[in-house]
């Protein structure tokens, strides 16, 4: 039952500078992770999304999807954080931008 | 002191707050919007419990929150918030351009869309 999942997962963590990825449920339970990513951020990136949806409540009704279902991007340095929800699944991506090795 | 300040040329909004959430200024789409104020700050509060070893404890200097046609940009610097609500359809305040860049960040696109990322590079 889980191999689609597991599949979208895989697909997601071979993008570039994606370092981990994972999906929950409506309740902030983790469905499933893959790459270096804790598992319980699931419940907190649930909340985050819930907290966004009440920025627009108009936008939720929209036709467009990008209106409907926004996208949060956390940054911090050259790391950062994605969460989208999609329905009644949520999705949050790691992603570390590695530049070339500078000498330092 | 009504003048609206202008943060970015393609804005529609902005608001600026003090860290305990207390509104300074704000104009355009997000004037006097106490209640998006109060989105924020939440989503500021919750955005401190994300992942200790991913975003250690206050690392997140900034956020934006992507709708399509418009997205919100939150800066945090020297114990203020700065939001500003920005269009990608380039109207606003005569900036209208055939430019294909969306970002105040662009000073190193030339014109040539890279991508939707908004990598801030160093």
């Amino acid at each position: 039952m889980e191999t689609q999942l597991e599949k979208v997962l895989s697909d997601i963590v071979t993008q570039q500078d994606t370092v981990g990825a994972l999906l929950a449920n409506r309740q902030g339970l983790c469905l499933g992770a893959k790459g270096d990513i804790n598992p319980n951020v699931s419940g907190i990136g649930m909340a985050i999304s819930d907290q966004v949806a009440a920025l627009e409540p108009k936008s939720a009704v929209s036709t467009q999807p990008e209106a409907r279902h926004p996208t949060i991007c956390l940054y911090s340095g050259n790391r950062r954080c994605v969460i989208q929800r999609n329905g009644e699944i949520t999705g949050i991506i790691y992603k570390q931008h590695t530049a070339a090795p500078a000498s330092d | 002191m009504d003048k609206e300040k202008i943060i970015a040329p393609n804005q529609i909004g902005y608001l600026i707050m003090k860290d305990d959430g207390g509104v300074l200024d704000s104009g355009g789409d997000l004037k006097n919007d106490v209640r998006s104020a109060n989105v924020i700050m939440g989503l500021l509060n919750l955005t401190e419990s994300i992942d200790e070893d991913f975003m250690p404890n206050s690392s997140c200097e900034r956020i934006t929150i992507d709708y399509g046609q418009h997205y919100y940009s939150i800066c945090m610097s020297n114990r203020r918030i700065y939001v500003v609500k920005l269009s990608k359809t380039h109207t606003q305040n005569g900036a209208t351009s055939s430019s294909s860049s969306s970002t105040s960040y662009n000073d190193a696109a030339e014109g040539n869309n890279i991508g939707s990322s908004s990598t801030v590079m160093a």
